[in-house]
């Protein structure tokens, strides 16, 4: 059971301290753990790179080596995003709207999460079915931002 | 980018997992907006939305089934090979650069992506009979009359319809493969595709065959296994007469030059054997490079297909095709016998389906193209050269650089495949062409174009000098009268003379008197024909020969008796009466009459009748 207190809706009032404290931690959490995670996947693909792996690198292979890389890449930057999230919530307080942090910790699953599935379940020229997250996820990543940019807008 | 996603094909495992991430978005988003209610369902209903959206988008459901066609050659199992699918990791420039050569292409599995020729289902004649070449889904599909029983010489076979197996070519001519009616055998379509030309031809007139004689009836795992795939087995049951065929993969591909390359790509997932390689000069103990072989052994691997060759063990190549017997890397002469005149002679040598006069021209160079290998190991610049000096494949061709067409390495292009061992001839006027001119290019005199191949004449790899005592000698046409087509051998011989100290011969009158393009057009046989016939269309030949008489010439010509010289000399007269440089030229009646024009500058019947009457009749087949 969580003991975490609600976080009260934003819309009118900025939250309280301890309000804001959940937030940052929650993305703080999720930023550097997922960070850990992506960035273990890179060096995972750094191996098989290394080790010319046959499954990463023959020819046929390419769908699923661009879309781990997508994966890759999305990740440590939505990770990085994340952390970003939880210390702009600090600064300014009015980005701290539940529907910015669901959003934007909804993308950082989502999106390198279809790539990934779609780039293991590969076939041939063709990602599969995981990749149909990615535009969800992607949905998710621009209303984050979009209630964000409008809570930093607001006068304190 | 992605243009599809089969759906029925995802197993329970991709499901669970794209549930698994539905259900911990949707658990962050339940979690991190607890106080918002209408939100949550707002924001898990727009995900939920635009995740279907997004399915919605795509061509959801089964794509049509592509699969490789029933008789086509199965993996093979010769120890060490792993198909250019795995050198593209670590090579990806070199397995680019090699994919825009026809080598590559060489034999492909047919589907509409790999065959040139237009599959609308248009009836294609053959005395007669309708064939058919048509699309169906993802696979291609030939009508045909029954080619085994046209074979077996039934005067009216059935018509079959049956899926094309494989194609072979895709630079000049692309033809087409179904099953036979025996397991494994491949029948070919009676029609090719001409690519350049665009347009279908019955095979038969395709190569130079007599007229009204069938072409000998090929098999692809007899005829086509050892050249066009790699390490090709042809598993002949002898008892039934099938086939049971396998290769490492279809096609000229990586490892019909670099060798098995399973050591290799074991060998080198180890990253620090990797940078220890790169960081010596000694060659890979586990691959072959060409150019870093002896230049005998380097010009052996494209020797293994561009020569005329015999298996030492006949019956062993029936069963294992050259894939135990040869590698690249080795030496030619442990697993075949190199055919030449003299070995035809030879009663202990096998028998080759063909007269020596239709493979070699009487001096002993090859007449085939495709077959350079064998002239250029009977070439002074390899035979007599040494070390870097000898010359080889590479010293004017590149598997990796240069057009496709041709394959010449840039940094050898023009003369300099010559002059790195030749380097005074340029600046010594040894041409006495004008600077630049195609007279005065090293190949044009000594790498004639008196191979023929594909409805095309290809250049000698045996490097010779121009010499008119061996043309009268051996009837091959010299290189000076395949670019000055409207002079006589006599003229030909005091240049050589004056300018070399060339023995002038004694030159017979009817050659004295006659244009050497009009004595060969006409007189010579089908093969000096078809060679006269191409050269004839050629920009060199018209700059040099000047206009006026080409016209009337391959008017005539376009009625050989031999198709395929009739197909050559209508190409050739397009391209007469598309040149610029094909106005006639001012001539005398000495050259008018050695050109057999008369003062209207039509062809001379009567001189005509008495070089048709004096023409070299021997059948001559060049299924190549």
């Amino acid at each position: 059971m969580s003991t975490e207190p609600p976080p009260p809706s934003l819309r009118e009032t900025p939250p309280g301290r301890d309000a804001i404290e959940v937030v940052v931690g929650r993305h703080l959490r999720a930023g550097w753990w997922s960070l850990a995670a992506f960035v273990a996947l890179g060096a995972v693909l750094e191996l098989f790179h290394a080790i010319k792996s046959p499954v990463y690198v023959d020819a046929g292979r390419e769908t699923t080596r661009l879309l781990l890389r997508l994966a890759h890449a999305h990740g440590t930057l939505l990770s990085l995003l994340n952390v970003a999230y939880a210390l702009t919530v600090r600064a300014r307080v009015h980005a701290a709207r539940p529907l910015a942090s669901a959003s934007l910790l909804a993308s950082l699953v989502l999106l390198p999460g279809g790539f990934l599935l779609g780039g293991i379940w590969a076939r041939g020229g063709d990602p599969g079915l995981g990749v149909l997250l990615v535009p969800a996820g992607a949905v998710a990543l621009l209303v984050g931002a979009i209630v964000v940019g409008r809570g930093v807008s607001r006068r304190e | 980018m992605f243009d599809a996603i089969d759906v029925s094909a995802a197993s329970p495992g991709e499901i669970a997992a794209i549930g698994g991430v539905v259900v911990i978005a949707g658990a962050i988003v339940v979690r991190a907006m607890r106080g918002a209610r209408s939100a949550v369902v707002g924001l898990v209903f727009a995900l939920v939305l635009v995740t279907s959206a997004s399915a919605a988008l795509f061509r959801v459901g089964a794509r049509a089934a592509v699969s490789a066609p029933a008789g086509a050659p199965g993996p093979g199992t010769a120890l060490g090979y792993v198909s250019s699918s795995a050198c593209l990791g670590c090579h990806p420039g070199e397995h680019a650069s090699f994919g825009r050569t026809f080598h590559r292409t060489m034999t492909q599995l047919a589907s509409p992506e790999t065959v040139s020729a237009p599959l609308d289902g248009r009836p294609l004649d053959l005395d007669g009979r309708t064939v058919r070449l048509e699309r169906r889904g993802a696979e291609v599909w030939a009508t045909l009359p029954d080619p085994d029983r046209v074979i077996a010489g039934d005067p009216s076979p059935s018509d079959v319809t049956r899926r094309v197996v494989l194609t072979t070519g895709s630079h000049r001519e692309q033809a087409y493969w179904v099953a036979g009616e025996r397991r494994g055998d491949l029948r070919l379509v009676p029609f090719v595709w001409l690519v350049k030309d665009a347009a279908f031809v019955p095979r038969r007139e395709a190569f130079l065959t007599p007229p009204g004689e069938p072409l000998p009836p090929v098999r692809w795992a007899s005829s086509c296994i050892a050249c066009h795939a790699v390490a090709g087995e042809p598993r002949h049951d002898l008892e039934r007469d099938t086939f049971d065929t396998r290769a490492a993969e279809l096609g000229v591909s990586c490892e019909a030059c670099h060798g098995p390359g399973a050591a290799h790509v074991e060998r080198h997932r180890d990253p620090v054997a990797r940078y220890t390689q790169r960081a010596s000069d000694a060659p890979d103990p586990s691959i072959v490079h060409p150019g870093r072989l002896s230049p005998a052994l380097s010009a052996a691997v494209c020797g293994q297909c561009h020569a005329y060759a015999f298996p030492r063990d006949e019956a062993g190549w029936w069963t294992d095709g050259y894939s135990r017997t040869f590698r690249a890397g080795d030496a030619l002469d442990a697993s075949r016998t190199l055919i030449a005149p003299s070995t035809m002679e030879d009663r202990a040598a096998p028998v080759i389906d063909a007269p020596a006069s239709a493979i070699f021209w009487p001096d002993g160079a090859v007449r085939v193209g495709g077959r350079e290998y064998n002239g250029l190991v009977a070439s002074p610049c390899h035979e007599r050269g040494t070390g870097e000096r000898k010359l080889t494949c590479l010293s004017c061709h590149a598997m990796h650089r240069g057009e496709p067409a041709g394959q010449i390495d840039p940094e050898r292009a023009g003369d300099r495949g010559c002059t790195t061992c030749h380097a005074g001839a340029r600046d010594a006027g040894h041409s006495h062409h004008a600077a630049g001119s195609s007279g005065s290019a090293c190949v044009s005199c000594h790498m004639p174009k008196t191979s023929y191949a594909l409805l095309s004449a290809v250049r000698s790899h045996r490097i010779d000098s121009p010499s008119v005592a061996s043309t009268l000698a051996t009837g091959r046409p010299n290189a000076c009268n395949l670019c000055h087509l409207d002079r006589t051998l006599a003229w030909s011989a005091r240049w050589l003379s004056e300018w070399y100290g060339a023995p002038a011969p004694s030159v017979p009158d009817e050659r004295a008197r006659t244009a050497s393009g009009v004595h060969d057009g006409l007189a010579g046989d089908a093969g000096v024909r078809a060679l006269v016939a191409d050269a004839l269309g050629s920009p060199e030949a018209l700059a040099a020969s000047g206009g006026g008489f080409q016209a009337a010439l391959l008017d005539e010509m376009r009625r050989d008796p031999y198709a395929a010289v009739g197909f050559i000399a209508t190409r050739s007269l397009r391209a007469v009466t598309a040149s610029a440089t094909a106005g006639a030229r001012a001539r005398t009646p000495e050259e008018r009459a050695a050109l057999a024009l008369d003062a209207g500058g039509r062809l001379d019947p009567e001189r005509v009748r008495a070089l048709l009457a004096a023409r070299d009749g021997r059948a001559i087949t060049i299924a190549e």
